[in-house]
């Protein structure tokens, strides 16, 4: 599996490359909060080029909103297929953060939230 | 059209995919569809990652698989002679993990649940753990 990141104001981008599971996760969590605390309060994760993933990875989500959620992070979803859509929804994630169809979407609602949360 | 396939291999996490790639080989002479395919190997990685993190704890052992065809009927076992499970209703319950300090997430058994159309956990504290997962085809 390979992460790659992009900043976007106060969110960044997660993307996920390949096949999350719990071969994978460590490196993945690593990864991510080494670059999260480089900046960054939101978190999007980019799912497109995701071609596997199972509960490994729904703990590693609820990891990640564990870290930004005190201090008013928000945490998006976008490109999700059939199999990730599922897997969002039965481990609860779909209610702590919003999936969306586009980055463009999921950025603008974000940007939008923060915002309005000051 | 009957079929099945044996196979043991180490409990290291480099074969989680490997479990997973095994098990969409053997369905695929079935023609399944794309998410029935995905389900299948969805249900294996999680009985298979538990057998390696919780049923050997990490400290690696034998895996024991079989794959059953019977027409559109598959059936795949995951075995591991490790520690067992205490109570198996409770570890089935969304969200229970004895491992959060991993970021286990708990979701695990409520996964293959969704993801097969029958399941069945067969386990005894201190001599291991079976896992069945049933998946029909559709025609
Ligand atoms: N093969 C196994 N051997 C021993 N214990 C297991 C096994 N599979 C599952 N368990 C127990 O059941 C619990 C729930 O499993 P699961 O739903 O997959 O969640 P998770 O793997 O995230 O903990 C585990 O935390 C563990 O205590
Ligand atoms: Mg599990």
């Amino acid at each position: 599996m390979k992460v790659a990141f992009a900043r976007k104001g106060q969110v960044l981008v997660v993307r996920l490359f390949g096949e999350l599971d719990e071969h994978a996760a460590l490196g993945a969590r690593t990864s991510i909060d080494d670059r999260l605390r480089r900046g960054g309060q939101h978190l999007l994760f980019d799912f497109r080029k995701l071609t596997f993933m199972d509960s490994t990875g729904i703990g590693l989500i609820l990891g990640r909103y564990k870290e930004i959620h005190p201090v008013g992070g928000m945490l998006a979803y976008f490109g999700a297929d059939r199999q990730v859509q599922r897997l969002l929804k039965i481990s609860g994630l779909l209610r702590i953060g919003k999936l969306y169809a586009t980055e463009e979407e999921a950025l603008l609602a974000l940007k939008k939230e923060g915002g309005s949360k000051g | 059209m009957k079929n099945f396939v044996k196979v043991e291999f180490p409990a290291e996490s480099c074969n989680e995919s490997l479990s997973r790639a095994l098990a969409a080989a053997f369905v695929s002479e079935a023609d399944p569809t794309v998410s029935e395919l995905s389900d299948i190997r969805t249900a294996v990685s999680e009985a298979v990652t538990n057998a390696i993190v919780h049923g050997y704890g990490g400290k690696g052992g034998t895996i024991y698989m079989t794959m059953q065809r019977e027409e559109r009927k598959i059936t795949i076992t995951i075995q591991d002679i490790g520690c067992g499970i205490q109570d198996i209703e409770k570890a089935k319950e969304p969200f229970f993990t004895t491992a959060p300090q991993d970021e286990r997430s708990g979701m695990g058994f409520a996964v293959m649940e969704a993801f097969t159309d029958a399941f069945y956990v067969e386990s005894r504290p201190g001599e291991g753990t079976k896992i069945v997962l049933v998946k029909h085809l559709s025609e």
